[in-house]
């Protein structure tokens, strides 16, 4: 009788964790506000959802290379913004953040290198390609795009999707016996029947929600010809019923990426697709653009960066997918079945 | 004197009994009636003095003595001077005279031949002599008695000059390597390659020893009076059959030469504890000091600080790139297929070079060349089968092994299903074939082929496979006596493949690299020169990679990597040269060059900027053929070993190495998706230089052997991996790479005793391996620039091994080993940004795995011992990790459901592994 015995356990370092300073800032060349978010880093725990600790009371403003400064007001807890809604980046100009913050009753002031804001390029293409697959058939995303001559070339992309939700509250259920909702417009009919009338409109059977992409795309350009970038795959959306009732709207902006803010991407793509693959290189430590002007010592984390940012919105439809899909009505009034549904139609609908 | 010097009696009894006396048991007879021998033997000593007349000087008696009888003394007239004659020692026989003036004194006297009396002025030597006798005897040794010349021509404090040939008992091949002892180690000497050695002796009589490791040593009890020849012939030991286990094993490390070098016995590896049964060479070298692992399952090992690809392993004279079995748990060459391994760790001769850090020289068996031999074993992993013999009697000879698992059914009854463990599968195999064909007395022709596959499913989709493919032929030829010449047309080839049959995903990764070599070693041996030079040349042919679609519905893309051709020539001379009898002196000196060639392309990057995708601004394109990137450099070895006192040296070595090859790799040990990468106009050769001083040290009665070594390595240009670099498919890997130095150093303290019915070794270590990335800006930089330790620094390691016969078919054997756990990099807190959570790391290997340590045990029982039975069998019982300790081997990340990375640690065997293996030979 042979046994291994291998088996896995965490591995506890006793880690001693001192709370770092996280930047967490944007500046684009669009109309703002402009955002940037003071956290501290903490703990993790398994099964907790990780909550950062917001810092606030900080004195956070942005500074050009012309020796302009635009002070940041606190929205909320941690959450920095732009008051002044003209200012926006502008390209080839250079901007870096300032913070200053009381930390054990003593002043530290934190800076962002300066990052120069590159032109994103052209957004040329965006297209989709029908996959089956055993996991479930999918549509999966593409962008081609061309980077500006002279430019680094780096690039990020995200989307939203927008799709409806439809349901029919008025055959809504319960104890066994028809009870439409109040929205769905219609009435039980009589005390003893089955039947059910409408007497109004329904305000809950069309919903529409968006979903962020849950994962980015970032490209260096690398093996591309020229300045073209061809089918840059930005990800998945399943070809089902759920999302299907009648089309999805796909809006991807393509965003130019400083050298700074590409490595750090990178690294954060590389530790959220997961370690330990194949084809995947080992995680290690994101350094940031971010430093302590009153203690070289003293770490922060997290990334002030800009971009230049461009936009294409395509629409997908049912019709697109060449394979019958089902779709389960569902009873219950829209609004609830996504966070953040809602029933006013968007305006490109 | 003989109540002083008891061993000088067993002499006298030998000069008596020796004509007649040809086996140990007679002697050992012999030596019980001493008593009654010595008063029957009408010695010249007990001669009753009658004839001085007057006073006069001890030399004018001896002459007359001379003159009076047939009797001749040796002896040098200073010696003596001072002692008078009287006519008061008339009466006295001429022992109690002799006796009277040189008890106590330097100066002793022998008998031989019962009519010469040699007068001898250091009687320790003459102790010691007889000491290695009895000792020879009692270990049931054969001693051979030779004289050489006749002691009418002696003349004392004259030099005689020894030479001869070493060959071996079966084949007639001349053993290399093989030492020579003179006495107790006072002097030693080593064959050359063609088996030749020359040692000048003082004349006299002499123990000298021929020695080799899995050789049987032989013993010449010498009386030498004039320069002559000693032919010899060595057999291999016995298998797991040495009776008596060489009680000296150890002391290579005094009157080996080399500094660094170290030779292993193949019968001891075979009564030490196994996994799973399977005898091992590089487990049994991790347990020398300076040689660590990182753990189970980790290929290669990691010597004196310098990583996994410094190792050079040459198999018959041609690299092997990875020697693992089943991701390392085994070592690819059948221990039984193997003649001779010796390792440099340092002090690296001129005629290696090629890798910074260590050599590892494996020579396959030839087959006996007199008649048919086979053995076998049987384990709970594999089985093995080695057999040899000639095929033309004394001319042509085959050895041949193949060693194979049976099937998957261990991985099967795998308890845990880590990772769907218990649906992988493992499949291995390796074999050798050596054919010898001797075409006159002076030439020979050696075809050697080693193959060795792995196939393992870690899950039900993924398929690792590798292989090794070596091949060579090789011509020796002994041109006169001096020159001799070995020329060797070898082919290597190493490749992996990695398939995964996911419908979607499905992918095939291949990875090959194919090395024809050619190699030319010649030796030429003068009076107090032995010089080796030759010229040593590879080709280099790489695939660095190609992904292809494993299945048709695959919707992967298909990449592959250009071919990448290097050219990398040597050629080196070396010299061992005797200064004035003590200070030995290896000096030698290597030059390698190096030539990337086209076809290949090479990109541009803008200037003072890290290389990356996006900093590039061209590329060139070269043709087939067309010098890419040139590297030379001089390899300067030298080696020094002084005798400070009989028991005593003092060794010291410098060594430069190049190393034009590298692998790339983020994980510490070799794994079968690993790349090696040629050096390119960014990837430059790493040149190694380390220093090494020892101080190696016998106990008197030889129970006990210890030596010191410190050591110094500097590399530099060794690579490191750029953070979250992608280092698989990537055809510029320049962008994923930082180049920096490593240091390395440390003091290593082994104790060894060799001798008795408990025989074993201890050592420790303390050594640091440092690593430093400093570039321009700080995304070339690893820790913002500082020392950080490599993957593989384990500052502490002890490691301790013993066997204890409890008969002579009956040991206990067992190693314990400790080492600091490894340095890893983990997540230690996290954070938002860009609306995801990022987990927050330490500095590249700020924390360690726990200390590794683990105790084996064994139980070997041998069959009978007699030699002329037909069917030997031994049974050797093993548990692995006795008490169970779940050894951490490594720490992955995986999300903790938080959104941030947790870190677990790995322990791939947590229980004790018992094993039960039988060996056969017929």
């Amino acid at each position: 009788m042979v046994i291994f015995g291998s088996c896995v356990e965490p591995f506890n370092a006793n880690l001693s964790i001192d709370k770092k300073l996280v930047v967490d800032g944007l500046l684009t060349d669009q109309p703002g506000p402009h955002t940037v978010r003071l956290t501290y880093s903490a703990g993790t725990g398994v099964n907790q959802k990780f909550n950062a600790v917001p810092v606030n009371g900080a004195k956070v403003s942005i500074a050009d290379d012309t020796g302009h400064n635009e002070l940041l007001t606190e929205i909320s807890l941690g959450t920095y913004q732009t008051i002044n809604s003209s200012f926006k980046a502008e390209i080839g100009r250079k901007y870096n953040v300032h913070i200053e913050l009381f930390k054990n009753n003593s002043l530290s002031v934190f800076e962002s290198t300066q990052e120069m804001i590159e032109p994103s390029g052209e957004l040329d293409n965006v297209y989709f390609e029908y996959e089956r697959n055993p996991s479930g058939n999918r549509f999966a995303i593409y962008v081609d795009a061309t980077k500006k001559s002279s430019t680094n070339g780096l690039m990020r992309w995200r989307w939203t999707g927008t799709y409806q939700i439809t349901t029919e509250p008025q055959f809504h259920i319960e104890e066994g016996a028809p009870s439409p909702l109040a929205c769905s417009g219609y009435v039980r009919g009589g005390n003893s029947g089955n039947s059910i009338t409408k007497e109004g409109p329904c305000t809950c059977c069309e919903c529409w929600t968006i979903e962020k992409s849950s994962y980015f795309t970032i490209y260096d350009g690398e093996q591309s010809i020229g300045n073209k970038y061809q089918k840059i795959l930005l990800g998945y959306i399943p070809a089902i019923g759920e999302i299907f009732s009648d089309k999805y709207h796909l809006d991807v902006e393509q965003l130019s990426l400083t050298v700074n803010a590409y490595n750090f991407w990178k690294l954060a793509k590389n530790q959220k697709d997961g370690t330990g693959s194949l084809f995947q290189p080992a995680s290690a430590k994101i350094r940031g653009n971010i430093r302590s002007l009153t203690n070289s010592n003293e770490e922060s984390l997290g990334l002030f960066t800009v971009s230049s940012i461009v936009n294409k919105s395509i629409f997908i439809r049912k019709e697109d997918i060449p394979d019958p899909i089902s779709y389960n009505y569902s009873t219950l009034d829209c609004r609830t079945l996504r966070a953040n549904a809602t029933t006013i139609k968007p305006p490109f609908w | 004197m003989t109540n002083n010097y008891p061993g000088l009696v067993v002499y006298w009894l030998k000069e008596t009994m020796s004509r007649k006396r040809t086996t140990p048991i007679t002697f050992v007879l012999a030596f019980l009636m001493l008593s009654q021998l010595l008063c029957q033997s009408q010695n010249l000593l007990e001669t009753k003095i009658t004839s001085i007349t007057h006073e006069q000087s001890l030399e004018n008696f001896l002459i007359d003595f001379e003159k009076a009888s047939k009797v001749k003394f040796f002896f040098l007239p200073e010696w003596i001077k001072s002692f008078q004659v009287n006519p008061s020692h008339n009466q006295k026989t001429l022992k109690e005279l002799l006796a009277g003036f040189f008890d106590n004194s330097s100066i002793s006297f022998s008998l031989l031949n019962n009519y010469s009396l040699i007068f001898i002025k250091d009687p320790g030597k003459l102790i010691e002599r007889e000491r290695l006798l009895q000792e020879a005897f009692t270990k049931k040794k054969v001693v051979k008695r030779i004289t050489i010349g006749t002691p009418n021509v002696l003349k004392p404090e004259s030099l005689a000059f020894i030479s001869g040939k070493i060959i071996d008992l079966k084949n007639d091949d001349p053993v290399i390597g093989a030492t020579v002892i003179l006495d107790s180690g006072l002097k030693a000497v080593t064959t050359d390659e063609s088996g030749k050695f020359e040692i000048v002796v003082p004349i006299g009589s002499h123990i000298i020893r021929f020695r080799y490791v899995n050789y049987e040593e032989q013993i010449i009890d010498l009386d030498i009076f004039e320069n002559g020849v000693l032919n010899i012939r060595l057999g291999e030991t016995p298998f797991l059959l040495d009776e008596i286990v060489i009680s000296d094993e150890a002391s290579q490390d005094i009157t080996s030469r080399n500094i660094g070098l170290s030779s292993i016995k193949i019968g001891e590896i075979k009564r030490l504890p196994t996994f799973l049964g399977e005898v091992d060479i590089i487990k049994q070298l991790q347990t020398q000091a300076g040689v660590t692992t990182v753990g189970e399952g980790a290929s290669g090992y990691n010597v004196r600080g310098g990583s996994v690809d410094q190792n050079l392993i040459l198999l018959d004279g041609i690299p092997v790139f990875n020697v693992s079995h089943v991701f390392g748990f085994f070592t690819a060459f059948n221990a039984e297929s193997v003649k001779s391994v010796d390792f440099y760790k340092g002090g690296i001769p001129a005629e290696y070079g090629g890798k910074a850090s260590s050599v590892l020289k494996i020579v396959t068996k030839e087959g006996d060349s007199d008649k048919w031999h086979a053995n076998g074993g049987v384990g709970i992993l594999t089985s093995q089968v080695t057999f040899g013999g000639p095929i033309k009697k004394d001319v042509t000879t085959l050895s041949a092994s193949i060693r194979s698992t049976y099937s998957d059914w261990v991985l099967k009854t795998v308890s845990s299903n880590y990772g769907g463990l218990r649906n992988s599968s493992v499949n291995f195999y390796d074999g050798n074939l050596k054919l010898a064909h001797k075409l006159s007395e002076k030439s020979k022709l050696v075809f050697s082929v080693y193959s060795s596959q792995d196939q393992f499913r870690l899950t039900n989709d993924t398929t690792y496979g590798w292989k090794n493919l070596t091949a060579s032929v090789r011509f020796d030829h002994s041109f006169n006596g001096n020159l001799f010449s070995s020329f060797q047309v070898g082919y290597g080839q190493y490749g992996y493949e990695v398939q995964d049959v996911d419908n979607v995903a499905g992918f095939k990764l291949n990875y090959n690299i194919k090395y024809p070599t050619l190699r030319w070693d010649l030796n030429y041996s003068l009076e107090k020169h032995k010089f080796t030079f030759g010229w040593q040349a590879t080709y280099a042919d790489f695939s660095p990679g190609s992904l292809t679609p494993s299945q048709q519905s695959s919707q992967l893309k298909a990449k592959s990597l250009d071919k990448e051709i290097a050219i990398e020539n040597s050629f080196y001379v070396s010299d061992t040269y005797l200064l004035k009898g003590k200070l030995e002196i290896i000096a030698g000196l290597r030059l390698s060059i190096f030539d990337r060639l086209g076809p290949g392309k090479i990109y541009g990057y803008k200037n003072n900027q890290p290389l990356e995708s996006f900093t590039r601004t061209d590329t060139t394109v070269f043709k087939k053929g067309a010098i890419i990137k040139e590297y030379y450099g001089l390899e300067p070895r030298l080696s020094l070993s002084y005798p400070v006192t009989e028991n005593s040296s003092l060794k010291a070595s410098y060594n430069r190495m190049y190393q034009y090859n590298h692998l790339i790799s983020n994980t510490a040990s070799i794994a079968p998706v690993d790349i090696w990468q040629l050096s390119n106009r960014y990837i430059k050769p790493q040149i190694a230089d380390q220093f090494s001083v020892g101080y190696f040290s016998n106990s008197k009665n030889r129970i006990f052997e210890t030596s010191i070594e410190a050591f110094y390595k500097s590399v530099q240009n060794i690579l490191d991996y750029k953070d979250g670099a992608n280092l698989i498919l990537n055809s510029g890997l320049e962008t994923a790479l930082l180049s920096g130095i490593s240091k390395s150093y440390g003091v290593e303290a082994s104790i060894f005793k060799t001798k008795g019915r408990l025989t074993g070794s201890l050592n420790y270590t303390f050594a640091r391996s440092l690593r430093q990335i400093n570039g321009a800006t700080p995304i070339e930089r690893i820790n913002n620039g500082d020392y950080y330790p490599s993957n593989f620094d384990q500052p502490h390691v002890i490691n301790l091994t013993w066997k204890l016969s409890f008969t002579k078919r009956l040991f206990f054997s067992g190693l314990f080993t400790y080492h600091t756990g490894r340095p890893v990099s983990i997540p230690t807190s996290a954070y938002s940004a860009g609306g995801i959570v990022v987990s927050d790391f330490s500095e590249r290997n700020q924390y360690r795995i726990p200390d590794y340590h683990r105790l084996d045990l064994a139980f070997i029982i041998e069959g009978n011992h007699k030699r002329k039975k037909l069917w030997e069998g031994s049974w050797v019982i093993s548990c692995y990790n006795f008490y169970g300790r779940k050894n951490a081997f490594s720490v992955f990340f995986a999300d903790n459901n938080s959104g941030a990375l947790e870190a677990y640690k790995l322990s791939i065997i947590g229980t004790i592994i018992p094993s039960i293996g039988y060996n056969f030979k017929f």
